[in-house]
């Protein structure tokens, strides 16, 4: 018997238990099996239980006549399912549903990592100490928690590949390599010899990760096509017996539009990261897409190229293994009986009150943190609990609950760091992977695929936002301030006088003790500019504004600025007319910049008029929304994808189109076409309207300031 | 499309139209709502419960009564929707399926699922049209590959209305 201590890089199913790849202390990685049985429950009507336990009699399972908890139905007889094989359970299920489509299954698509979690309590990413016989591990025991704020950090060997451009415009000529502070180019002119250069660095470094640019969708595809072509091996698994695994690409619809995801190539035994086709990779990088992977269960390379809600699904399913409660495949709890008036009363979202237009000076902004986490814990609001008194902690706030707190932690450590410190970039992208767990755990209440989400309770944490707002307000409004806008979990309140942070801390001192909820101040705007609608100045637009704390950093929501379908040129003549701006410390200085506001808006359309913008900064990009096929009048995305259709390429609905607005026939150019827009023929006009819209919003707030004192 | 005169108890009207029939199905609920106990099963997020208000409000000025006797579920997939007909008792009173076929064109669903799920509902709807009237909405399949199951509801109804996407006749272009 041998004792390893190290950190647990991979889990993953095989005929006959499972594999574990551990990074050991001494800087061995080790290829570990272990035995492990998998169970699945079924339930249903007796007669077809009994086919059912006929049927699988046949087969390598083990079968048991059990009582399993249901989260809704409470105590339910099931038949339990039990194989030594877990690489093939999707198959034994699938036989066994083709022939009982009518049963009840349950745990039947857990992901294995989340199995030898609750099992062993090993998380993937953590320290374990490990009894070993040869390979088979005899027992492996936590040395760490995921809820550690300061995990020991891995000594990951990262190897990166990027090509010099997007293979998808060119042929790339080059693949930059980089490992540690070594960076070179192989050349992909020839295949065999950068077969071999790629594969003796392959060996000679044995990176942990592999992160690439295009990876998924070029680089490994044509590695595995160059290595059938030359006849040279190239495995880049790190277990040899494993080929990659590849999946399709596809189009689905998420958060309100259709999403594109390319292909996809998973390692064994290592991770393998294309920065490109990771879902929000470029929000918190590698150490965010690690943190989720550490309180998630799932791996690494999978949680880099999945919704945070497929974390937050699986953080569920592990809290449901741990607390003996069946995961079904599908949910079937549906809406209670709601009459038309209780319905309107209930099917409400957040609060928004409406803010009042214009400029206004010296004002906070108090967020409440994490507030719909916050209120599904401190309330006790999951599906099976909802309505009921004194109901024990239920499913959902139980999933939460560390998981707030390990947020909050980060905040507060964030909050007590110089900003120079080498720490807090690492703990911003921790901070923020879990914000997005917590961001959507509220929406899995009441989203259709959920396994545990039920309307009522989507609803009751609503209401409960909506009752504390209205206390808020009241508290802000007794104490003297007047509240000038509220949106879902954040207030913007002003007091004659009050400009220091230290002025609001009765305020939010008083409105937490009155909640329940933490709540932090955002910062003190020296002035803050809610906007009007582009149709009727007379009408707020909610979350729509800018203005400037008082260190001069900039906040701006809902304009030009965050639009993704902006040309950089727009947004960054934009946020210099910010900067201009937030030089203004009043209202009325705010006014007077407005000139230099103008110059920088003329200038900037004097250098695109001479032809000094670059054209990559007027590049605009849009989504398609739907097959190319089925536009009836097609939107300039869609005339984009034509031209590049006339080159061979194809589109699926979800992705991106970058195109230029040009004066010929259809009006664009697009951008990844071969020959380049001749400056001359872009459309300078088009350009000019977007950037004076862009201007327009930014200036518009201090319209009446800078009227004639007659006219007013 | 006057629905209300052809209701009937022991009667499976089915409403096809390009957008679910969204505003003569809620007209037909309010008119139902003054007349009596409706209940409503939205499978397609159909309901809009501020327009069934606006056209009680237009009828009557007591409209909390009418309100009262509108009841409404939603279902979110076709598991849900089976469960949620499975779990609606027989009354003489008339029920309004939204968008039935919604969720069953979620290609997440297997078809051979959406399949046997429909074949069950259907059973559930039969059971219902014995003591009430039910009036049942449908809207086109998102693919072609679903059709089958739109067909397999109006085989089973007593009648079928078809609201046609309205034709958009050639226009002036404008000089100016």
């Amino acid at each position: 018997m041998t004792e390893v201590i190290g950190w647990l890089l991979d889990v993953f199913a095989e005929e006959d238990g499972i594999t574990l790849w551990v990074l050991a202390e001494d800087g061995e990685r080790l290829h570990l099996r272990m035995d492990f049985n998998i169970t699945l429950y079924v339930a249903g009507d007796f007669f077809l239980l009994r086919q059912a336990w006929k049927y699988l009699r046949e087969k390598n399972v083990r079968l048991e006549r059990t009582a399993r908890r249901d989260l809704f139905l409470g105590e339910r007889d099931v038949m339990a399912v039990t194989t030594p094989d877990p690489a093939n359970i999707q198959k034994l299920f699938a036989d066994l549903q083709r022939q009982f489509p009518s049963l009840d299954y349950y745990d039947v698509d857990i992901p294995i990592t989340l199995r030898f979690i609750a099992q062993t309590n090993t998380h993937l990413l953590g320290r374990c100490r490990v009894i070993l016989n040869g390979e088979w591990v005899q027992t492996i025991e936590p040395l760490s928690s995921p809820w550690e704020i300061d995990p020991t950090p891995m000594p990951l060997r990262i190897l990166t590949l990027a090509p010099e451009c997007n293979p998808a415009v060119r042929k790339p000529k080059q693949l930059h390599v980089k490992y540690n502070q070594r960076e070179y180019s192989l050349s992909l002119e020839s295949p065999r010899p950068f077969l071999i250069g790629l594969k003796a660095d392959l060996q000679r470094i044995d990176p942990d990760l592999i992160l690439t640019d295009y990876g998924d969708t070029w680089l490994f595809p044509l590695l595995i096509q160059w290595s059938e072509e030359t006849g040279i091996e190239l495995n880049l698994n790190r277990d040899r017996e494993r080929t990659v695994l590849t999946r399709k690409a596809n189009s689905y619809f998420a958060y309100g539009q259709v999403t594109y995801r390319g292909a996809q190539a998973h390692l064994f035994g290592r991770w393998h990261i294309d920065r490109k086709n990771a879902m929000s990779f470029g929000e918190y990088g590698l150490e965010g897409a690690m943190e989720q992977a550490r309180v998630t269960g799932i791996g690494v390379q999978e949680m880099a190229r999945k919704s945070p809600g497929a974390g937050i699904t699986a953080m569920q399913m592990l809290t449901a293994l741990r607390n003996n409660i069946m995961v079904p495949l599908q949910k079937q709890q549906v809406e209670g009986r709601k009459t038309l008036a209780e319905l309107i009363r209930a099917d409400h979202g957040g609060l928004i009150y409406q803010p009042i237009i214009g400029l206004h000076g010296n004002v906070a902004q108090i967020d409440f943190s994490s507030m719909y986490p916050a209120i599904m814990v401190k309330h006790n609001i999951s599906p099976e609990t909802v309505g009921l008194e004194d109901a024990p902690e239920g499913l959902i706030p139980k999933t939460l609950r560390l998981l707030l707190e390990k947020r909050l932690m980060l905040k507060n450590i964030l909050s007590d760091l110089d900003p120079r410190d080498c720490r807090v970039e690492i703990l911003k992208a921790r901070a923020s992977a879990l914000k997005w767990l917590l961001v959507v755990c509220f929406g899995y209440l009441g989203y259709k695929n959920a396994r545990f989400g039920k309307i009522e309770s989507h609803e009751a944490v609503t209401a409960m936002s909506r009752e504390l707002m209205l206390q808020a307000k009241e508290v802000a409004e007794d104490m003297g301030f007047t509240v000038l806008h509220m949106y879902v979990d954040c207030l913007f309140v002003q007091q004659e006088g009050f400009h220091k942070p230290s002025d609001f801390t009765p305020l939010m001192n008083a409105i937490e003790e009155k909640t329940g909820i933490p709540i932090a101040l955002e910062g003190v705007f020296k002035w803050v500019a809610f906007l009007a609608s582009k149709r009727d100045a007379r009408v707020p637009v909610p979350n729509q504004y800018f203005g400037a704390f008082q260190d001069g950093t900039l906040k701006y929501r809902g304009i030009e600025l965050r639009r993704r379908d902006t040309t950089l040129w727009v947004r960054k003549i934009q946020l210099k007319a910010l900067e201009i701006l937030a030089r203004a410390n009043t209202p009325r200085e705010f006014a007077n910049r407005v000139p230099d506001v103008m110059n920088l808006m003329e200038d900037a359309k004097r250098e695109l008029r001479i032809g000094r913008v670059p054209l990559d900064e007027l590049v605009i990009r849009q989504r398609l929304s739907q097959t190319i096929e089925a536009y009836k009048t097609p939107s300039p995305a869609a005339h984009a994808a034509l031209q590049l259709q006339a080159h061979g390429r194809q589109f699926a609905p979800g992705q991106s189109l970058e195109f230029l607005f040009a004066r010929n026939g259809t009006g664009v150019h697009a951008w990844e076409l071969e020959e380049a827009l001749d400056s001359g023929k872009l459309d300078t006009k088009r350009y000019y309207k977007l950037l004076d819209r862009a201007i327009q919003t930014v200036i518009d707030p201090c319209k009446p300031l800078l009227m004639p004192e007659r006219l007013l | 499309m006057d629905i209300l005169p052809v209701l009937k108890t022991g009667k499976l009207i089915v409403v096809y139209a390009p957008d679910a029939a969204r505003t003569e199905s809620m007209t037909l609920i309010a008119e139902l709502g003054l007349r009596g106990v409706v209940t409503i099963l939205d499978g397609g997020n159909r309901y809009r419960p501020y327009q069934v208000a606006t056209f009680l409000r237009r009828k009557t000025v007591d409209i909390s009564s009418a309100a009262n006797r509108l009841f409404s579920r939603r279902a979110f997939t076709c598991y849900e929707m089976n469960t949620l007909l499975c779990s609606t008792s027989s009354r003489n009173q008339p029920c309004v399926i939204l968008d039935l076929l919604n969720t069953f064109y979620d290609d997440h669903v297997p078809t051979y699922e959406a399949h046997r799920l429909l074949k069950s509902c259907l059973g559930q709807i039969q059971r219902l049209v014995i003591s009430g009237p039910v009036v049942l909405t449908l809207a086109p399949p998102l693919a072609e590959e679903r059709a089958f199951l739109l067909e397999q509801v109006c085989a089973q109804a007593d009648e079928v209305m078809i609201k046609e996407a309205p034709v958009c006749g050639p226009t002036q272009p404008s000089l100016f």
